[in-house]
């Protein structure tokens, strides 16, 4: 069923809303109910547009999903079978007439539910929504599917993925772009055509939202960032905001297409406010046309990896942070175990601040099943950044479940030489479109000559090409041995990474700090190691960027081989800069001076006035002569109280109490921290459940409640927003909670938050709830059974105090 | 249409938002202006308007209908910030949840400056009297007439303004309303608190205030 979308130019068809419209389709209606009241004008309008010489007609299908199901008075699966035979039977009446090849598209359209971050649906009720549509339509005549006037790619990704595991469908994906290049929800061209080519998608495009003047740059553009198809649908021209007539004529319209045909853009129609007589004058010029147009050169990028809005082009040192891996690290690890996200993604925060342009993420926790943490993980930190991520994992199913929820195109870390290794790695990276890393060792371990470690090297590329794997997408990583022990074997790694530059023109990556382990001031070795492997071509450091002197050795380093043009990411970082000569000593004497200076600091000063990293200092001062615990209970709770106070009173105000919390919470930190690399038991007073009721969204106020309550000791449960009862009780039950907080913001979903106590209430009687939010008042939080209210956070902890004692 | 945002954010306005009154707090003020640089640079305001008849536009609730009393046709407006405020103040709730909490009030009372400056545009394209601002969800109209005035103004495709099944809007920091136009000088009327929802729940009419002006 492959259409090759190549062999010649294909024209589309317009819009079908406007035709509608034209019909007698009044404003409270939808373009779905008006067509399946009235299937003959859906069948007179798609006639109008095979005989004005539309190729591809797109079926009535693009509004009808399970979230506008209350639109229809049938079932989903016949709408889609209804909207699909009308189009199925325009098609053969028209063929027959004119003879001519006319193929359906079956249409999918945005779902109108948001996803994760920005709403609450998930990737994987996504992908179950599409494929019902997929599953409905796929056998009703439809030669291909059509995914359009999409503005989020993970959603997109959600779609390509149902009709690809649903059908042997071809698909083609056009989003909707503003005039800045970017979709409503921030996705650029480029991001788009690495992730949708990586996803294998028969075309992508453009449609809707602008005219064709304002997309034709966009298009091209688009053009040279993709070898497949590329076509584009824009509407008539831009609307006028108090008329709503399109403000270029059609002939115009037409004139602007032609450009689109000649710069090798092979597929073209309309959007809204284009009718039949549009897209005749589209097909007039493509039969005038004498051969075909030639298309203009897709450019040779090399390697670039992306999130759906950030892409990074690996044509400079690019620095990967290696700071999300447990290895070594018993707070990471604690994290991890407890699910404490807040502190992961903080990990994450601090090196994207750091400079790092893609991040690795390694859960290998004995103990934890990464197939199910690993996309977890990825899930939350692409909600807080758009660095690209690089999903780091030996197990093939951990790695498939993190790239299928992966917003991008990613890293996959790592392969090696072992064939069984890349015959279980290489068809998940072929089918998420990542780019890979190969480690140059195998059954045998890692060779100790360079040379034998580029012999597999050239194993591994030779297999990624068989797998179908563009050769700029596999990065080559040499491994770096410990020097103090393999002292030899330093210069082969170089020597590798050399050789693999040269004769087989791929990146490199490498793991960096190793080379250090077992001697004194490691840094000289690690930041000395770094240039040498760079100047031998290394692009792709695996390393700690809030290390200072790595990451400014990276700098530098692209300054001096001229990548780094006028130097402006080095002047931006060091513009401001002093240079500290004979930095060991004078670090030694800092060390001291810190001491003194923070001896006399008073935490509760501190905290008050939320300065975070004098708060730090004091503490560390302070575990000198006491014990975590003392420090907690008379130091930092006191501190926050004396705050709280302030709070009730009226002399301090929620920006400076959370700022207080937000010191306070540094200060925990740093005995988490210690209480984990000592394997002792972390500070918990208690464990409490909190979470924003089903149908609300906001979560601002839950968050403070969360922090604040962290900051006096208990462990908090957050199960985030929109959640149903049935999750809140399982969790109670599961984990024998004691208290649970609920927050609902707005009348409609009080309702729900009584529903939700009655259930908890019912599956543990002895568990108390506390509840808060703006329209809550003590009567009505009574009325409904909970049994606090919170007017605010610091009654949420005197609630805890009752609670836990 | 992209809304240019020419102003700073009222600083009044911001700290009684915040509950921080007048207070003089240099800290407070850093803060404010911090997170004003980063809901600048992340905000992308978009808004619409489409004028209907007064017949077209389903309308729900006592004290809309009243509002919209002696008006033939009515101006649907929609306005958003856009995502990446969104964006911006969950990043921020993961390092500083103080400065979130304050980039959240800031983007709020962003929002609705810009309505005024937006209402203040369709009141100067029109020809008729208008009625102040009304959005779904005050006084008695119920919030399920999210959907449909979003509808109306194809919210969704024209400015990236999306509704959940609990009739919240995404981008978070977004705003609706309806305008009367009418031949002869309108008002347009407040709901009362008789009316309103929130009659038994509200915190500034136990205080003995009115969310009115």
């Amino acid at each position: 069923m492959a259409i090759d979308f190549r062999d010649k130019i294909y024209i589309l068809d317009g819009a079908m809303g406007t035709m509608l419209q034209k019909a007698g389709m009044n404003p409270e209606e939808t373009t779905t109910q008006f067509g399946l009241k009235h299937p003959e004008i859906w069948y007179d309008i798609f006639t109008q547009y095979i005989n004005a010489g539309a190729d591809i007609i797109y079926a009535g299908t693009f509004g009808i999903n399970k979230f506008k199901a209350d639109e229809l008075d049938m079932s989903l699966e016949e709408a889609v079978v209804c909207a699909m035979n009308v189009a199925d039977r325009a098609r053969n009446e028209a063929s027959k007439a004119s003879g001519r090849d006319v193929k359906i598209a079956l249409g999918i359209g945005p779902l109108g539910e948001l996803l994760e971050p920005m709403g609450t649906l998930t990737f994987e009720e996504a992908y179950d929504a599409f494929s019902q549509i997929v599953n409905a339509g796929k056998n009703c005549g439809a030669d291909l599917v059509v995914i359009e006037t999409m503005t989020d790619l993970y959603e997109v990704k959600a779609a390509v993925l149902a009709v690809k595991e649903n059908s042997k469908l071809p698909v083609m994906v056009s989003m909707t772009f503003e005039e800045n290049e970017r979709t409503f929800t921030g996705v650029s061209l480029e991001a788009m055509a690495l992730t949708l080519e990586g996803l294998g998608v028969d075309a992508m495009g453009i449609n809707c939202s602008l005219g064709p003047v304002e997309i034709l740059p966009m298009a091209r553009k688009l053009r040279s960032l993709t070898s497949i198809p590329v076509f584009a649908k824009p509407n008539a021209g831009l609307p006028d905001p108090e008329t709503g007539k399109y403000d270029i004529s059609c002939d115009q319209f037409i004139d602007t297409m032609k450009e689109y045909i000649d710069c090798g853009i092979n597929m073209v129609g309309g959007c809204c406010g284009t009718t039949p007589e549009y897209i005749s004058g589209i097909a007039r010029y493509r039969d005038s046309l004498v051969q075909k147009p030639q298309k203009e050169e897709s450019i040779k990028h090399g390697l670039r990896i992306c999130s759906s809005t950030d892409v990074v082009t690996v044509d400079h040192v690019t620095v990967i942070g290696e700071r999300i891996n447990p290895t070594g690290k018993k707070r990471l690890k604690q994290a991890l175990l407890e699910k404490d996200f807040d502190y992961i993604l903080n990990q994450a925060i601090e090196q994207i601040d750091a400079g790092a342009e893609i991040l690795d993420v390694n859960v290998g926790v004995p103990s934890l099943d990464d197939v199910e943490m690993l996309p977890e993980v990825i899930k939350k930190l692409q909600s807080v950044t758009g660095l690209p991520l690089q999903i780091d994992s030996s197990n093939p199913k951990a790695i498939e479940a993190a790239l299928r929820v992966y917003n991008g195109k990613a890293i996959v870390n790592s392969v090696n030489g072992e064939p069984e290794v890349m015959d279980s790695i290489f068809p998940i990276v072929k089918k998420y479109g990542a780019a890979v890393i190969g480690l140059t060792l195998d059954s045998a371990g890692i060779p100790d000559k360079a040379e034998d470690r580029f012999a597999i090297a050239q194993r591994i590329l030779d297999k990624a090409l068989e797998y179908g794997i563009p050769r700029e997408d596999l990065i080559i990583d040499c491994l770096t041995l410990t020097v103090s022990a393999q002292q030899k074997e330093a210069g082969e790694t170089l020597k590798a990474v050399r050789m693999i530059k040269d004769r087989l023109g791929l990146k490199t990556a490498l793991g960096v700090s190793n080379i250090s382990f077992g001697l004194p001031m490691r840094i000289l070795v690690n930041r000395t190691f770094l240039a040498m492997a760079m100047e031998c071509g290394l692009d792709l450091p695996i390393i700690n960027p809030n290390d200072e002197d790595m990451m400014s050795a990276v700098f530098a380093f692209n300054v001096l081989k001229n990548v780094d043009e006028n130097a402006v990411r080095y002047i931006e970082r060091y513009g401001d800069c002093q240079p500290e000569i004979s930095k060991t000593v004078k670090k030694r004497a800092a060390d001291s001076s810190d001491t003194s200076s923070y001896s006399d600091s008073d935490i509760f000063y501190c905290i008050e006035k939320g300065m975070k990293a004098d708060t730090v200092a004091a503490v560390k001062k302070l575990l000198e002569n006491h014990s975590e615990m003392e420090l907690v209970n008379d130091f930092l709770i006191p501190a926050l109280d004396n705050v709280g106070q302030g709070f009730e009173k009226g002399t301090i105000f929620l920006p400076q109490m959370l700022q207080a919390a937000t010191a306070a919470q540094a200060g925990f930190d740093i005995i988490k921290t210690r209480l984990a690399e000592s394997d002792k038991e972390s500070v918990s007073l208690g464990e409490v459940v909190i979470a924003t009721v089903k149908g609300d969204i906001h979560d601002i106020g839950k968050n403070i409640v969360k922090v604040i309550m962290e900051n006096y000791g208990y462990k908090m449960i957050d199960l985030g927003r929109d959640v149903p009862s049935e999750k809140i009780v399982e969790t109670v039950v599961e984990k024998n909670i004691k208290l649970v907080g609920l927050s609902a913001l707005m009348t409609t979903t009080l309702k729900s938050m009584e529903e939700t106590i009655i259930a908890v209430k019912t599956a543990a009687p002895d568990c108390r709830i506390m509840v808060g939010g703006a329209v809550l008042t003590a009567d009505y939080a009574e009325k409904i059974g909970a049994d606090f209210y919170c007017k605010d956070a610091m009654k949420s902890v005197e609630a805890a105090q009752e609670v836990f004692g | 249409m992209n809304i240019d945002i020419t102003e700073p954010i009222s600083r009044k306005r911001w700290l009684n938002a915040l509950g921080a009154g007048d207070k003089d707090d240099y800290s407070l003020i850093a803060r404010l202006d911090k997170a004003e640089k980063i809901l600048f640079e992340s905000a992308k305001p978009k808004a619409v308007y489409r004028v209907m008849n007064r017949k077209d536009v389903r309308v729900e609730g006592f004290s809309l209908q009243k509002h919209l009393e002696g008006c033939h046709k009515v101006a649907v407006m929609a306005l958003t910030l856009g995502i990446g405020v969104d964006n911006a103040i969950r990043k921020m709730q993961i390092s500083d949840m103080a400065e979130a909490v304050i980039m959240d009030s800031g983007a709020s009372v962003l929002v609705d400056s810009l309505c005024d400056k937006f209402e203040e545009y369709i009141r100067n394209n029109v020809d008729e009297y208008v009625t102040s601002r009304f959005s779904p969800g005050y006084g008695d109209s119920p919030l399920r007439m999210q959907k449909s005035v979003i509808s109306y103004v194809d919210g969704q495709r024209k400015i990236g303004l999306n509704v959940t099944s609990s009739n919240l809007m995404i981008p978070r920091k977004s705003v609706t309303a309806l305008i009367g136009l009418s031949e002869h000088p309108v008002t347009g009327r407040l709901a009362t608190c008789g009316e309103c929802v929130l009659k038994d729940k509200c915190t500034l009419r136990k205080e003995g205030k009115f969310c009115g002006y």
